[in-house]
């Protein structure tokens, strides 16, 4: 616990000092064309720019150790605020594209294990290489033309809260979870594949068939189980990327998600929503570290007795 | 991104002069704007690239006036076609001598909390611009005003000098006002929930995304506004808007790309356009230690080559040669144009700054903007025609807009792209004028600045279109900024979308414009 802690502290040092690195000062991105020195100044005093360093992150950190993450330089709005709006998109877009990529991805990385080389597996590999060498905003604009342009059956751009209209709410998050997944998809099977090839060969694995167990069954409780280990690491740490990271799928499909929201503040200077989303983001994926590292020993018996 | 916040505000202004004859802006192409009489109902959704930091009437007039007009309409409006004024929220704007103004409020306006629409409301939102705290960017052409109310629906303005061009500022700049009542219970949160007497009321706002309106019932215009409901979405690239007006997820788009308006064109949507002045072009510093020799100056201008940069990056936009079009009422080739592209005058210009200064290379910095791709390749095309000169490097320093503002506002830049953009000509008085408050180039032509006073202080058509020849040739041989292409606004819907003219900032005056199912 303590060491989460310490990282955490660590990563707000470290975004806090990067921030003050970067070149232009949020002054300029709050005065209107044609200012006065008198009215950056002013400005300066408003927002406590004035103060030093080591103050003004102090300052910051006991509000948010109080949960007051501070107000917006650009909008006025507490930060908490802009954030509580945006986190849900982004928490559903990466949890959904997580379960369809898992989806899809753990039956076809098994079966293209078990059957190497058989049409699966060669289908899989001709997919999963194509889709590679596809990066995100290709796939999604393509996407966007063929359904959205061409045959005009799914919408391309926006949110529709759930509780406005569930239909619209998931219509509108297909083609951006299928844009998020894809990507993910390949990993995903890729490793699996790999995994299991190597978990196929062992001599349990032989046994169970030796003793007529159906194919399911040992895929699936011996084989699979014993594979999963890259697999539920590397979620943990995707799961944490998509949640801060879809600017790109989030500016295609016109989404209100925490990427985006925090490249317009790197630009716009909005350093004090910059460092509540960094520092949120990692918790995140500290939390999703510490979970995967808890989900071994239900995996692996094997490790449940090397802790115990 | 937050160049979109500050290119689009630089749209900042109306059509080409009320006074220009023969330069009638807001042509429809394969439309009929306002044909058949509109219905009520229905939903608008409008896109543009950008959205403001606020929706504060005090900086969202200038920086995001379409977000705006719905909520707190104008005081006036201009009317393109006719190139007159209109009443708007105020029933009249008048003056005898350019100086003392009478501004009449219509009797009986009220805003959507119930407060009165009056001359104290007016006052109130005005001194507000004035105050430095509120950080308005109005508050330069609000300094050079004084105000006072003389009765509940009349205010009286006086200008130290004649300007009777003042009335453009109450379509766009000081033109929208906010609720007193609303402005001080919120405080700097009115921006964010913002109450006016406009057409619609705002709902909700998603940062970034979409703000939504509704039709405010109380609203003074008979059947006004028609739609039910509008959307304003921001989507930064113009593709993507496309897209979605061809998928049917919105029905009004803006761009500014020629190649775009001919492409929904030929593929059935009403396209309408607006010619700009100005754009975003390359400025000099004339105030600095090495581009203050007018030689190094116009051996720069020489080696600019427009045609170029249109065929590579801006197919099918006509090439700048001077600041005014060429068939503008404005524009008088014998006072002076960009100079031409000539690489072998430019080489002897530079030789002899050379030989003067007794150096033997020098090395420019070019202040471009960051993560704007079709600027970034301008920027290098432009680098690669300034080298041509021999002896002259230019190093390309691209930042984000907010610090490429700052380098301009502080005047510690040496070349930078800059935009400057208006509907109408009275803003580059700010832009060339020694004492403009957007020159940041240090220009100091006296011919330029009686001309562009003339342009203020006469009534008479002619002597104002005059004066303007004089400001663009002059402005045009010194080229302080020099544009390579004329923009033009558009705004594309599908054909049962009428009812659009296009008005102040390329856009429409949202109220007008109906849904014909």
């Amino acid at each position: 616990m303590a060491r989460f802690l310490l990282l955490l502290l660590l990563v707000s040092i470290a975004v806090f000092m990067l921030l003050e690195l970067i070149p232009g000062d949020p002054v300029d991105a709050l005065v209107p064309e044609g200012a006065t020195p008198e009215m950056r100044e002013q400005v300066r005093e408003l927002y406590g720019l004035n103060d030093p360093l080591l103050q003004r992150y102090a300052s910051w950190l006991g509000g948010v150790l109080q949960g007051d993450f501070g107000r917006s330089f650009q909008t006025r709005l507490p930060v908490a605020e802009a954030i509580a709006e945006r986190a849900p998109v982004s928490l559903e877009l990466a949890v959904l594209a997580m379960v369809v990529a898992l989806a899809i991805s753990v039956p076809v990385g098994v079966w293209s294990a078990y059957r190497p080389g058989g049409w699966v597996d060669r289908v899989a590999t001709l997919v999963t290489s194509a889709t590679l060498a596809t990066p995100s905003f290709v796939l999604g604009i393509l996407l966007v033309y063929v359904f959205g342009v061409q045959l005009k059956v799914l919408p391309i751009l926006g949110w529709v809260p759930f509780s406005q209209d569930p239909v619209q709410h998931f219509s509108h998050l297909v083609l951006p979870v299928l844009t998020l997944a894809a990507g993910e998809c390949v990993l995903f099977t890729r490793l699996l594949r790999g995994d299991m090839l190597a978990t196929l060969q062992q001599d349990h694995v032989l046994s169970a068939r030796a003793r007529g167990l159906p194919t399911w069954r040992i895929l699936a409780r011996h084989a699979l189980r014993q594979s999963s280990f890259s697999l539920v690491t590397v979620s943990g740490v995707v799961i944490g990327r998509l949640i801060g990271g879809t600017v790109i799928v989030e500016s295609i499909f016109s989404l209100p998600g925490m990427g985006s929201l925090v490249v317009n503040a790197i630009i716009s200077r909005d350093f004090i929503v910059v460092q509540s989303v960094v520092l949120l983001t990692a918790l995140i994926y500290l939390l999703m570290n510490t979970l995967v590292d808890l989900t071994y020993p239900l995996l692996d018996p094997r490790v449940r007795k090397a802790t115990s | 991104m937050r160049m979109r916040c500050r290119l689009r505000p630089l749209v900042a202004g109306l059509v080409t002069a009320a006074l220009v004859a023969g330069c009638s802006g807001g042509t429809a192409t394969g439309s009929e704007g306002g044909s058949g009489s509109p219905k009520r109902g229905g939903q608008l959704i409008l896109a543009t690239n950008t959205e403001p930091a606020t929706l504060d009437p005090a900086t969202c007039a200038t920086y995001g006036w379409e977000r705006c007009e719905p909520i707190f309409g104008t005081l006036l409006r201009y009317d393109q076609d006719m190139a007159v004024f209109e009443p708007g929220m105020a029933e009249s704007f008048e003056s005898a001598d350019g100086k003392t103004w009478t501004l009449k409020l219509r009797s009986g306006l009220k805003f959507t909390d119930g407060t009165p629409f009056d001359a104290a409301a007016v006052v109130f939102n005005w001194d507000r611009i004035k105050d430095p705290k509120t950080l308005s960017p109005a508050a330069s052409i609000a300094k050079k005003m004084t105000w006072s109310v003389v009765d509940p629906l009349t205010v009286k303005v006086t200008v130290a000098q004649t300007n009777y061009q003042l009335p453009w500022a109450l379509v766009l700049s000081l033109s929208m006002i906010g609720s007193p009542a609303a402005i001080q219970k919120a405080g700097p949160d009115f921006g964010n929930a913002p109450v006016g007497a406009g057409p619609f009321v705002f709902k909700d706002w998603t940062r970034n995304t979409q703000i939504t309106y509704e039709r405010n019932n109380g609203y003074w215009e008979e059947g006004k506004p028609y739609a039910d409901r509008l959307v304003t979405k921001t989507i930064l690239q113009d593709d993507q808007r496309l897209n979605a007006l061809r998928a049917g997820e919105i029905n009004v788009d803006w761009s500014l790309l020629t190649k775009d308006a001919k492409k929904m064109a030929a593929e059935g949507f009403n396209v309408y356009k607006e010619p700009l002045v100005g754009g975003t072009g390359l400025r000099i510093n004339f105030k600095d230690a090495d581009l203050k020799d007018p030689d190094l100056r116009q051996a720069i201008l020489k080696a600019v080559d427009s045609e170029q940069i249109n065929a590579a990056v801006y197919p099918g936009d006509r090439a700048a040669d001077a600041f005014f079009p060429p068939d503008h009422a404005y524009r008088d080739d014998t006072v002076g144009t960009y100079p031409k592209k000539d690489l072998e005058g430019a080489q002897k210009l530079f030789d002899s700054y050379l030989a003067k200064t007794g150096k033997s290379s020098l090395s420019l910095t070019f202040g471009s903007y960051a993560g704007v791709p079709l600027l970034e390749q301008v920027a290098q095309l432009l680098q690669s025609q300034l080298q041509k000169i021999k002896g002259l490097t230019i190093d390309i320093k691209a930042t984000d807009s907010p610090t490429l503002q700052k380098s301009l506002s502080s005047g510690t830049f040496q070349l930078a792209m800059s935009g400057v953009l208006s509907q109408q000509a009275d803003y580059i008085y700010d832009v060339f004028h020694s004492d403009g408050t957007l020159n940041y180039s240090g220009y100091a032509n006296p011919k330029v600045d009686k001309a562009l006073e003339i342009t203020r202080s006469a009534k008479d058509e002619k002597t104002v279109a005059d004066a303007y020849q004089v400001v663009n040739g002059e402005i045009s041989k010194d080229a302080p900024m020099r544009f390579w292409r004329y923009q033009t606004g558009h705004l594309y819907t599908p054909k049962y979308v009428k009812g659009v003219k296009m008005s102040a900032l390329s856009a429409t005056f949202i109220e007008g414009v109906w849904i014909d199912n």
